[in-house]
């Protein structure tokens, strides 16, 4: 019996070894073409037409999306970051889904909205629309009154009542930069091939000081947790996406800014009720939609438009979110399964969905049954100390190393925390992130797993910021 | 012995690994302070620049002695001080003013030159930059030499020359971009957004050679994209060039001539209009959308009648363009309201709800309640109550709080109290 035990924690440990040297040597590869293309951006990005497209009437119209459940304290913020962005041509449509608090009375009060009698147009289905308003004086402004279904369903709706061809989805708890949207759009309208979706950077807010609904001064969070997501965040997207950006490899977007092509999310159906990462969903549907016509398309990633949103900043909400978002990419992949490994969707099926299932989905239950069987292997003299210390090491290091790339990346790129003090605790953070935080994120991760498998797949709640200045984020 | 040699090596890899990964991160925390303070040393120097000359050079430009000052601005290529200089420069340039003194600064300190070298760079994003900046500099000068680059393979040099070209403004760069048009869209070189967004750079001086193009090409995307260019500037020379596309077998050709005759507005006989009005039937959507916006535009009366037939048209944007359009008519269009209202469906009758709620047009329907004409009154008073009874009746209430007339106050007083609907 012990025999066996140690042969299969032997094998075990084969595979966490040669599985972590593949997950790295991946990482490697990418972040090595992401530090490529992101120079070459750059570089473009002093040619870029946007300042041309910002006063030309042949931009694009483009609404954008704001789903607001509960968002009473932070949604007047957010729709005047929107309503003040720098685009030739836009509509602001804030879709009010059955908030149970003063969303509606808060948003009637400070716009002096009147209420608007429209047709309501089915194109996607979802559930009743119970009014709208507007104010003559802000007629880029609409606000949709529905009934309760979720984030999902309130996009849905938002896109039905949307009459431009590009819509931009902004979580209710972020602030646009100024720029973000015209700089969303460019690779949109100079693209010879046709860009179906775009997705901007994602960055903490925490910290931040504001004025007059804008950004005042860059600074960093107080909260560690706070910072550690920056770090991570930092890594995500300035190299994970660009990356995959490189080899039109996106499977997540961001929905907390991302901008579609109507036509194209209304061909696949919208978003997919029910699902708790409808954003993930949706590019993948999209891209599947795309191959199976035989359609030359691109879903692309651009590091410069930004977008500022709250990040939680306690574990307890940190650890929800994460699971939310976990249980999502384990239910999209399992949805659209018949892509893995099927050569009829080219690099979709045969690269991006398996490095999503290998490296994403299944990398924090190696991980944490890997810690496991590391233990077991110790206690049964099966490793010994030595090399027990020299994987840690070697563990912990990469780590460092790619979150410190991260950083540089930040650094030769767009420079957004501006003092020395910032460089050096983001570096702190980025070698501290490996002692516990990433240890903690990769269990929560794993607990999303067994939840999927015992079938709890509902949306977790989840309050974004300081626990004395929260902010309600709460999906049903 | 053998299995403590094979271990011993996995060690060693191991470890020759860990202490390459902790190389690399020294090397990457040395190269983010370093650069850090080396952007920061370059910035302050920078910005010590553009203080001291932006001042400087506004006071030359200002009092034109700009000769005076070209040989102290002038300084090695690449150094910071060029560098300050060139953002100090373009941004007085893309300001419009005093274009012709920042081109002989452009070309004194050598700039232009520079640049123009930097053409036959191999890199992409090099010559890209060039070509950028040359467009910025606006010298009519560097079009000949920006416009054999439409020929390159690579879209990102082609989409930046033509930009460039429609900053310098040339007729000649003009012309080279009308020209490339059917090859650069053929083989996807540039979509037709850049064109669009570059050419209306050029202003109402290429109408011309744009219509010498629309008639010269037989492509209908290429037909397609000048007729919308021309829809642009709204000109009446464009009418024929248009009228002659009214029946082209594009659709999209056929919409954006449509777009041309809706935007010129005027010099159009009654004969011409009725071929416009015909398209009101055409099989396609977006050509009947075209052809409603259109005859709005040009309030033709003769069209009110076909106008209110599209009102049911089975696409809605086509439905909301032609009562959009009836808006345009004044009472003149009560009629038709009311026949769809009280008869036609119910998609039909919400779009015409929308555009009357959506266009000044409830106001009109307001003052009609005064009007003295009783068919009017009669018909206005009408189409309120089925809106009313649609529960499209939000005007009513501001009006009711924020109104004057009296009269009108209390005859949408009498519209909300109804209790009965009226036969719809």
């Amino acid at each position: 019996m012990r025999a066996s035990a140690i042969y299969i924690i032997i094998a075990f440990n084969y595979f966490v070894g040669i599985y972590y040297g593949i997950v790295n040597l991946l990482y490697t590869i990418l972040l090595t073409i992401s530090f490529l293309a992101i120079v070459r951006y750059i570089k473009r990005i002093k040619y870029s037409p946007f300042k041309d497209f910002m006063s030309s009437r042949e931009t694009p119209p483009v609404s954008i999306l704001i789903p607001a459940y509960n968002e009473e304290k932070i949604i007047i913020r957010t729709i005047r970051s929107a309503l003040s962005v720098n685009y030739p041509f836009f509509e602001v449509i804030v879709i009010n889904d059955g908030s149970t608090d003063n969303t509606l009375q808060t948003l009637i009060h400070a716009f002096q909205l009147r209420k608007k009698d429209r047709a309501y147009r089915k194109i996607l289905k979802t559930t009743g629309v119970k009014g709208f308003y507007s104010n003559v004086e802000l007629p880029n402004l609409l606000i949709v009154d529905k009934e309760n279904a979720g984030k999902p369903d309130a996009l849905n709706c938002g896109i039905n009542v949307s009459r431009s061809p590009y819509f931009c989805t902004v979580d209710a708890d972020s602030i646009l930069e100024n720029n973000a949207l015209i700089r969303l759009m460019t690779p949109v309208v100079e693209s010879t091939v046709p860009v179906i979706a775009c997705g901007g950077v994602v960055r903490a807010l925490n910290g931040l000081a504001l004025k007059d609904e804008t950004i005042s001064e860059i600074r960093l969070p107080e909260s560690r947790l706070a910072v550690f997501q920056i770090v991570e965040y930092l890594r995500a997207f300035l190299f994970g996406r660009v990356g995959l950006d490189a080899m039109n490899g996106i499977l997540i977007l961001s929905g907390a800014f991302s901008l579609f092509s109507k036509a194209s999310v209304i061909e696949v159906g919208g978003y997919r009720a029910r699902n708790v990462a409808e954003d993930m969903e949706l590019i993948i549907k999209l891209h599947r939609h795309q191959i199976e016509n035989k359609r030359p398309y691109k879903i692309k990633f651009v590091s410069d438009p930004i977008c500022w949103t709250e990040v939680p900043e306690t574990l307890t909400m940190l650890g929800r979110q994460r699971r939310r978002w976990h249980l999502g990419l384990i239910q999209s992949m399992v949805q659209h399964r018949t892509l893995l490994f099927n050569p009829r969707y080219g690099k979709v099926g045969l690269f991006v969905m398996p490095y999503y299932l290998l490296v994403e989905m299944l990398s924090p239950v190696v991980e944490v049954l890997g810690y496991v069987s590391v233990v077991c292997s110790y206690i049964l003299g099966i490793l010994s100390f030595e090399f027990l210390l020299i994987f840690l090491t070697l563990a912990i290091f990469y780590g460092i190393f790619l979150s410190t790339a991260g950083i540089y990346l930040e650094e030769i790129t767009y420079r957004r925390y501006p003092k020395w003090g910032h460089l050096m605790r983001l570096l702190a953070y980025g070698v501290l992130e490996n002692f516990g935080y990433r240890q903690i994120n990769s269990f929560w991760r794993f607990q999303a797993a067994l939840k999927y498998i015992v079938g709890m797949r509902k949306w977790e709640h989840v309050e974004k910021g300081s626990p004395d200045n929260r902010l309600a984020s709460s999906r049903p | 012995m053998k299995d403590l040699f094979t271990r011993l090596d996995l060690k060693m890899i191991l470890v020759i690994i860990i202490l390459a990964v902790v190389l690399v991160i020294m090397a990457l925390v040395f190269a983010t302070i370093f650069r850090r303070a080396s952007r920061s040393k370059r910035y302050k120097i920078l910005d010590r620049h553009r203080e001291f000359f932006s001042n400087k050079i506004i006071e030359c430009l200002e009092s034109g002695t700009v000769s005076n000052i070209i040989e102290e601005l002038a300084s090695p290529p690449n150094s910071v001080k060029w560098h300050a200089m060139q953002e100090i420069l373009l941004d007085f340039s893309a300001t419009g003013k005093h274009r012709e003194n920042l081109k002989s600064i452009f070309m004194g300190i050598g700039y232009v030159d520079y640049y123009e070298k930097k053409l036959s760079a191999r890199n992409n994003i090099t010559k890209a930059s060039a070509i950028d900046k040359l467009g910025k500099m606006r010298c009519e000068r560097s079009t000949d030499k920006l416009i054999p680059l439409l020929k390159d393979e690579n879209p990102e040099i082609v989409i930046v020359t033509v930009r460039s070209l429609s900053k310098i403004g040339s007729p000649a760069g003009l012309r080279g971009i009308l020209e490339k048009i059917p090859n650069l869209l053929s083989r996807s070189l540039v979509t037709v957004k850049t064109i669009e967004t570059s050419v209306a750079n050029f202003g109402s001086a290429s109408i011309p050679l744009l219509i010498e193009y629309g008639e010269k090409y037989h492509d209908p995307m290429c037909k397609a994209l000048i007729l919308e260019m021309l829809s642009a500037f709204g000109s009446s020379e464009a009418i024929p060039l248009a009228l002659s596309h009214l029946n082209h077998q594009d659709p999209e050709v056929r919409s954006k001539a449509l777009k041309v005759i809706g935007a010129a507005c005027n010099g159009l006989d009654d004969s011409l209009i009725t071929q416009a009005a015909a398209l009101l039937s055409d099989p396609v959507w977006f050509v009947r959308l075209q052809a409603a916006k259109a005859l709005g535009n040009l309030r033709y009366e003769k069209a009110i009648e076909r106008l209110g037939d599209t009102l049911i048209d089975n696409n809605w944007q086509v439905r909301n363009a032609a009562a959009m359009a009836l808006t345009k008519f004044g009472n003149r269009s009560l009629h038709i309201f009311l026949g769809t209202l009280l008869y036609k469906d119910r998609y039909a009758k919400e779009s015409i709800c929308e555009e009357i709620q959506g266009t000044d047009f409830i106001d009109v329907l307001f003052e009609n309640m005064n009007a003295k004409d009783v068919c009017v009154y009669k018909k206005s008073k009408q189409i309120l109550e089925i809106m009313k009874s649609l529960s499209y009746c939000t005007p009513f209430h501001e009006y009711l709080k924020t109104g004057t007339d009296e009269k009108i106050k209390y005859e949408l007083e009498i519209i909300l109290n109804q209790e009965q609907s009226p036969p719809i």
